[in-house]
């Protein structure tokens, strides 16, 4: 029953002070602009991290008499194995040697020193080192190797990017309710007078409250949605072209990041909107 | 209607307002609270509706101590009490019917009740022809009548007035006394605080006389005029000498 009263008033207000409205839609638009587009940006670094991180697998080295066969089912029994991948000492040899491009040769040697192997693919970095470990004890394996140190430091940044990543965000949500709040605050400061006369009558708290947190729910929204828009538009024209250019970056799809990104920025807008205006007229509401 | 017992008010910068103030204002009763400027009168109204909370003592409307409110509970002892100011107070960008309609709306009464309950209490105050205008299209006599109709719409059992006819030309004033008038008649306990020795010296009601946060006078059909020189306050009492009182 209230509620019409609340969109009539929302709307009054708008068409009372429209200079006000745009000024605040304007500063969520900005802020979320810059929100937008940083999030992509962390969500690629992270997705690089983690593509690098694929690259990195554990390789089980085999004796001479290992059995190949038992080796790789219990290879792939291992919790966190997607794959265990044979590579014969002699496909390893040609590997080698075309890697060396020509600075060895095979007629040189007289028997070829390396071993059968077993490349494991697993399902994230943070299983490799458990995965080594169990491979180690199996019987056949001789050695096992996975990078541990590139591992190690890939695991490290990924864990600094969500970090910063995680403060960034935060700084630029909290930033973006106060910069929103205080320029509600002009809105509710020019409407101070309204207030205390609505106290004065009898309008309960939540009564006054509501249609500026509607008000501004409404100007985050309109706000963030244009935001939303072009960050979404300019991120799908420029993703592909990145794509074509360059070609060895994993940048994440348009179509895997937006679904998720752009109804959580609007979303964002319309809170920041709500906690901005509730912050401002509770300054307003004292008894 | 009101009892106020022992009642001390200092403000957040050290300046004590009232000081020990006692008083018994009954239902039905219309009373003048007249005084010099800081003399405290503005306080205790501001007490009487829960602006202002007391220091110490208590305020009591219709047997419920204000100093014990919930602030919840504050919008609703705001709907049994009327409050007219000098300043009329107004929504500017909504018509007298509206000023006053809103003061029905914020309690929820259904939309159907308001425009007859709105029309009638208009009619009270002799507005019924300037409904629909905005309070820039309409006197400053006219602005207080709005006011008066918005306090009363709720039918409240105290109507405070703070300097009613302060910004006001006689013939208006005159007005607003006689509707204020009429509301006491219709059984709302009525307080007024003013500066306008006229009205108290005509209306011949309770005066309640501050001096610097006391009460010092309380006389039944009492009435006050500046002393020659201008330079205070004296108020007389029916058949008392006029040294009764005092001022400066």
């Amino acid at each position: 029953m209230y509620s019409a009263y609340f969109f009539r008033e929302v709307i009054t207000n708008i068409r009372r002070s429209p200079l006000m409205s745009i000024a605040s839609v304007t500063t969520v638009l900005v802020l979320t602009l810059i929100l937008g587009y940083f999030a992509t940006v962390m969500v690629n670094l992270e997705a690089l991290a983690n593509s690098l991180l694929r690259e990195v697998q554990v390789v089980a080295y085999l004796d001479d008499d290992a059995n190949q066969v038992s080796v790789a089912q219990q290879l792939e029994r291992i919790p966190g194995v997607t794959s265990a991948h044979f590579v014969s000492k002699e496909t390893a040899l040609n590997k080698l040697v075309e890697r060396m491009q020509g600075r060895i040769r095979v007629d040189d040697l007289s028997r070829n020193p390396l071993p059968d192997s077993y490349e494991v693919a697993v399902e994230g970095a943070e299983d490799l080192e458990e995965v080594a470990v169990r491979a180690r004890r199996i019987a056949g394996v001789a050695y096992v190797k996975y990078g541990e140190e590139i591992a190690k430091k890939m695991l490290h940044f990924n864990a600094l990017v969500r970090t910063v990543g995680i403060v960034i965000l935060t700084l630029l949500f909290l930033s973006t309710v106060l910069i929103v709040s205080n320029t509600i605050r002009l809105t509710v400061f020019a409407r101070r007078k309204e207030i205390e006369i609505m106290q004065m009558v009898g309008a309960a708290e939540w009564f006054i409250r509501w249609p500026f947190i509607l008000e501004g729910v409404l100007q985050g929204l309109l706000g963030s949605a244009i935001a939303a828009t072009l960050v979404g538009g300019s991120y799908a024209m420029v993703v592909p072209k990145l794509v074509e250019t360059i070609t060895f970056l994993p940048v994440v799809q348009a179509q895997d990041m937006l679904p998720h990104l752009l109804p959580a920025l609007i979303l964002n807008g319309g809170l920041v909107g709500a906690i901005g205006s509730l912050v401002s007229v509770n300054k307003f509401l004292k008894v | 209607m009101i009892d106020i017992c022992d009642l001390d008010l200092v403000y957040d910068n050290g300046h004590q307002a009232l000081h020990g103030v006692n008083l018994q204002i009954l239902k039905g009763e219309f009373v003048f609270l007249v005084g010099t400027t800081g003399s405290g009168k503005s306080s205790l109204l501001k007490l009487m509706y829960r602006e202002l909370k007391p220091s110490a003592g208590a305020v009591l409307v219709g047997g419920v101590d204000l100093g014990d409110l919930a602030r919840r509970e504050i919008p609703y002892l705001r709907r049994s009490v009327g409050v007219i100011f000098q300043d009329f107070r107004l929504l500017g960008n909504k018509t007298a019917a509206e000023n006053v309609a809103y003061a029905l709306e914020i309690t929820g009464t259904a939309k159907r009740k308001i425009p007859s309950r709105v029309a009638q209490v208009l009619e009270l105050v002799g507005l019924s022809d300037k409904a629909k205008r905005l309070p820039s299209q309409l006197s400053g006599g006219e602005q207080q009548r709005v006011a008066i109709a918005r306090s009363l719409v709720n039918e409240p059992s105290l109507l405070l007035a703070d300097e009613p006819t302060g910004n006001l030309d006689p013939d208006s004033t005159w007005d607003i006394m006689q509707i204020l008038s009429r509301v006491q008649t219709s059984g709302t306990t009525v307080v007024v605080a003013t500066h306008n020795q006229q009205v108290v010296d005509l209306m011949r009601k309770r005066v309640l006389v501050m001096k610097r946060g006391h009460l010092v006078h309380d006389l039944a059909r009492g009435a006050y005029r500046l002393d020659g020189r201008g330079s205070g306050l004296h108020v007389e009492q029916p058949g008392a000498p006029f040294s009764a009182v005092e001022a400066r």
